[in-house]
């Protein structure tokens, strides 16, 4: 009787791992700029700090508790205003406290949804405004130098974007019970990182 | 007993041949090797700022269902026409960013506030558009050969950008959220270019 082990697929896959690790990566001496190094860096900005991430999804889940017409109006405003606060950023506009500003945003956006607040739509688009300026401007003052300011600019709406989406996705859960209790969960999670940040920077 | 050795399991040895074959050096932008016609049809979709004015215009016209491409249309292409043409004199090279990027701010508006505005004042926006888009494309060096197929690429690029996306989006946005999602993409537009206005500025 003739038993051939490495006839196992499981083997194969293993030393296919083992090559697949020995690969090497791409050599990145260079600077990267450029169309595509701008777009990438913009879009990768909005992401890459938790108190943006968690006020962005809480725009959205507030959304969707607000009800119908929220769901599209703070989507559209946040981004407008923001950009405000970009351009402000970017043209060297100081404002003042813009870190604690961001903080307080996740703080109270964050209680917003825990507690299931409804507020008549123009005062939510209000508060989601007034937190906006300061994300922006966040955003607009940290740009890197190298990168290429029309596609970064692009980059960066896209995914702040894209997180009020995730946001909305995660708020339409409000339709069920259960869902509810979770997104408001996800509030107090949101306002609990908006307390650390803002300790942080009130204790620093 | 002989186990018979599964065929993607043979398969495998030449998969790991083939990922251990070096990639291609590409130190050079490809799109110099292309065509002159591919390189005009290319020059719109890799110009940020024209593509931003572009999807603005195209969304503008799907907003209206049913589609309403001919009338801006009938703008949009013979002025195009026209302002590459112009670039052939060689009097205008390129044209201040803050132009089309102040153009896409006011599609985006239109579009985020789902305005639909008179005729007459649609007409001039996507005049002054397809005038901006076409003086910016302007093709700097080749024979009269060359920049004719280039400009010939681009402005059939800029008509079939404008065309689909309109198009396509009246289409595609029937029902509420699809409508939500056009004016979504307007307050990116708007923001975008507020954002590269003040960058350009701040230059």
């Amino acid at each position: 009787m003739n038993k051939r082990t490495n006839s196992n697929p499981s083997v194969f896959l293993g030393v296919l791992l083992v090559i697949f690790c020995l690969l090497p990566p791409p050599a990145s001496a260079h600077q990267q700029t450029g169309t595509v190094w701008g777009f990438t860096s913009g879009f990768i900005h909005p992401l890459t700090g938790l108190d943006h991430i968690s006020a962005m999804m809480a725009v959205g889940l507030w959304g969707a508790f607000l009800g119908e017409t929220a769901i599209w109006v703070l989507p559209i405003v946040f981004p407008v205003v923001m950009a405000i606060g970009g351009a402000l950023g970017v043209i060297g506009v100081p404002i003042p406290g813009v870190e604690t500003g961001i903080a307080l945003s996740s703080l109270i956006l964050g209680i917003m949804v825990a507690c299931g607040l409804r507020p008549p739509l123009w005062i939510a688009a209000v508060i989601v405004g007034t937190f906006a300026i300061f994300h922006g401007h966040a955003h607009g003052a940290e740009m890197p130098k190298a990168a290429n300011a029309i596609t970064y600019a692009v980059g960066f709406v896209i995914a702040t974007g894209l997180l009020h989406l995730s946001g909305i996705s995660l708020g339409l859960l409000v339709r069920w019970p259960l869902g509810q209790k979770l997104v408001r969960l996800g509030g107090v999670g949101i306002a609990m990182i908006g307390f650390g940040f803002l300790f942080k920077f009130i204790s620093a | 007993m002989k186990k018979k050795v599964p065929t993607e399991c043979r398969l495998l040895p030449l998969a790991v041949l083939l990922l251990a074959v070096p990639s291609t050096a590409s130190a050079h932008s490809t799109v110099t090797s292309l065509g002159y016609f591919a390189g005009g049809v290319l020059h719109p979709l890799t110009t940020p700022t024209h593509l931003l004015v572009l999807i603005g215009l195209g969304l503008i016209c799907g907003q209206s269902t049913p589609p309403n491409l001919q009338k801006p249309l009938s703008v949009f292409i013979p002025v195009s026409a026209l302002a590459l043409c112009f670039t052939l004199t060689g009097f205008i090279k390129s044209v201040y960013i803050p132009i089309l990027v102040g153009v896409a701010l006011v599609a985006g508006i239109l579009i985020a506030l789902q305005i639909s505005l008179p005729w007459g004042i649609t007409k001039l926006l996507f005049a002054a558009a397809a005038m901006a888009i076409g003086l910016d494309s302007a093709v700097e060096t080749g024979n009269w050969i060359i920049v004719t197929k280039t400009l010939l690429g681009t402005w059939m690029c800029l008509a079939v950008i404008v065309g689909y996306t309109g198009y396509y989006i009246s289409h595609f946005s029937k029902k509420e959220w699809q409508k939500i999602g056009v004016r979504v993409i307007g307050s990116w537009i708007t923001a975008a270019s507020l954002m590269i206005l003040a960058f350009t500025l701040r230059r």
